[in-house]
């Protein structure tokens, strides 16, 4: 049931813009992108390391009533990263995720975005871990944590330094609300922030991707 | 893959380091108790070089042990003993999976026992052990001292302001409220707040129901704000006490409260009294209770000193706290438990 829940809050992430492929639409070869980031929640450390595959683009013109017509990028990308937090004498927590991100840069360079992710996590408990038996003897459970179930969903703000000049990189950050679950019969929530760099190289895993012309 | 696989390396052989126990003055270990599908949280802080560890369990269920830590409390308590503050299952920073089937009473009181048990491996078999519940932590406390030999484990019993006997504490709580209420109304403060309160428990005189007993509850909470002579409970230094300074997450400190206070159990707590086999209590007990305590009376202390097996007892009002002394009156709560452990250690 709340894995039900968990599906109906990420789903509305992936626009409705891309339901529908225009006539106007062509495979046009894209590179992948590599992501390094700090993960962290308030003033605990966190770390993250990705790989962003473009699934679809669409540049958009829109007009305006006066002036130049609004000219954007939006790209449905599909995301896979490594995760980590440490959270001192709670617990170190490493989680495995996919998603999907959407992505709206203008012809400046500056992006918006939004993701959903659902992963794996495994945690490692912030402190020697003991167990005793019926007969009271006591011992030390090794590399003792939990596998949970997690999502998440975030929105974020970047620059990509790649739109206007040669740099193929972006700036960004981005805020989100990390679930994991079951945790105690219920939901942990935990905000993470990330502020990393997207790096897209010209030939990384470069595969066509369905792009599309609107205006 | 391979970041991955190197930081779970890493993680793995930092998760097998050498247990760090601290004894001195001045320790602060924290470690966990895994037990039936739950982690339990555990920090020893204090002076672990005395040898007496002051277990403290805490109310709820689903509360968490680290806000008793205030800074009186260190200043005063934990420069002679040990502190010692669990999160009990399902509470505070207690981790887990799906593990409800779990969350009851008899459980709980294993996890009580095996915390005792890894104190006293960690710290040596001669440490001298006081249990401290407080609330909730008065039943808890009563149900592992009245089952087996579990009292053998232990050298003293402090209940602070704890309900042992939840259908006595209804009427108890119900009575207090009646006539408090009535003397308010006369001296004309906030009727307003206590004509509801008084109406309640007058419509509801007893056999109460869970749904009476949690309404009781909750104008219990209410009632001891009502009076100026009583220092209120400052929330957000808790929290900061409690949860920021000790690393607990504030989101699973609420999360863990709402679920194991709205949890099935609570209906079988709500039928649970030690009354009837106290007698077998010979662990020497100091009960101290608030004159302002609506949400387990004074009363409940009376029950509990007439009806334990030892003769070494002693029962103790404050005359200006509600439910929580370790705050509304920190000296009576610190000396007394000093002059009581330093009796029985």
């Amino acid at each position: 049931m709340k894995l039900r829940i968990l599906l109906l809050v990420l789903l509305p992430s992936v626009p409705a813009a891309f339901a529908q492929t225009s006539p106007a639409a062509e495979l046009v070869p894209q590179s992948a992108s590599l992501v390094l980031a700090s993960n962290s929640s308030l003033i605990y450390p966190g770390l993250k390391v990705g790989v962003e595959f473009p699934l679809r683009t669409a540049g958009v013109t829109r007009p305006r009533k006066a002036g130049a017509p609004k000219v954007f990028t939006r790209a449905l990308l599909l995301t896979t990263s490594a995760n980590w937090y440490h959270h001192p004498t709670f617990h170190d927590n490493t989680y495995l995720a996919l998603g999907l991100l959407n992505r709206r840069t203008t012809a400046g360079g500056f992006f918006r975005e939004t993701s959903a992710e659902i992963g794996l996590s495994r945690t490692f408990l912030g402190g020697t871990t003991y167990q005793v038996t019926d007969e009271g003897r006591v011992s030390i459970e090794r590399a003792a944590g939990h596998y949970y179930g997690v999502a998440t969903v975030g929105a974020g703000l970047g620059h990509d330094f790649g739109q206007t000049g040669t740099l193929p990189l972006a700036l960004y950050s981005k805020l989100n609300l990390l679930v994991l679950f079951p945790s105690n019969s219920t939901l942990y929530v935990r905000p993470t922030l990330e502020i990393g760099l997207v790096y897209t190289p010209a030939q990384l895993l470069r595969r066509k991707v369905w792009s599309i012309k609107r205006g | 893959m391979k970041f991955l696989l190197t930081l779970l390396g890493v993680l793995l052989f930092t998760a097998c380091q050498k247990e760090q126990i601290t004894v001195n003055d001045h320790a602060s270990d924290t470690f966990y108790v895994d037990n039936a599908n739950a982690a339990m949280r555990v920090l020893v802080q204090g002076n672990t070089a005395s040898r007496v560890f002051v277990l403290f369990v805490h109310g709820g269920p689903g509360g968490s042990a680290y806000g008793y830590s205030t800074d009186y409390v260190q200043q005063h308590l934990e420069t002679k003993y040990a502190c010692v503050y669990w999160d009990q299952r399902n509470a505070g920073a207690a981790q887990g999976n799906a593990n409800v089937a779990n969350l009851n009473l008899p459980q709980m009181t294993e996890d009580l026992k095996k915390v005792i048990q890894v104190l006293k491996a960690r710290y040596g078999q001669d440490a001298r052990v006081f249990l401290l519940g407080h609330s909730f932590g008065g039943l808890l406390t009563a149900s592992f001292l009245t089952t087996g030999t579990y009292q053998a484990l232990v050298n003293g019993w402090i209940v602070v302001d704890g309900d042992h006997n939840y259908p006595l504490n209804d009427s108890l709580t119900r009575n207090m409220l009646l006539m408090m209420g009535q003397q308010q109304l006369l001296l004309r403060n906030h009727p307003a707040e206590w004509q509801p309160i008084v109406d309640y428990c007058q419509a509801h005189p007893g056999n109460f129901t869970f749904e009476e007993s949690t309404q009781l509850n909750t104008y219990a909470h209410e009632a001891e704000t009502y009076f100026e002579e009583v220092k209120k409970v400052d929330v957000l230094a808790i929290l900061r006490q409690g949860a920021i300074r000790y690393d607990v997450p504030v989101t699973t400190l609420f999360l863990n409260s709402r679920f194991s206070n709205n949890a099935a159990f609570n209906r079988e707590l709500a039928k649970t009294e030690f009354t009837s086999v106290l007698a077998k209590v010979t662990t020497p007990t100091l009960l101290l209770y608030g004159k302002y305590d609506f949400i387990c009376p004074s009363g409940m202390g009376e029950d509990i000193f007439n009806h334990v097996g030892t003769p070494h007892k002693r029962l103790a009002v404050s005359p200006i706290s509600g439910h929580n002394p370790y705050i509304q009156d920190e000296s009576f709560f610190c000396n007394e438990i000093n002059q009581f452990v330093e009796q029985y250690k």
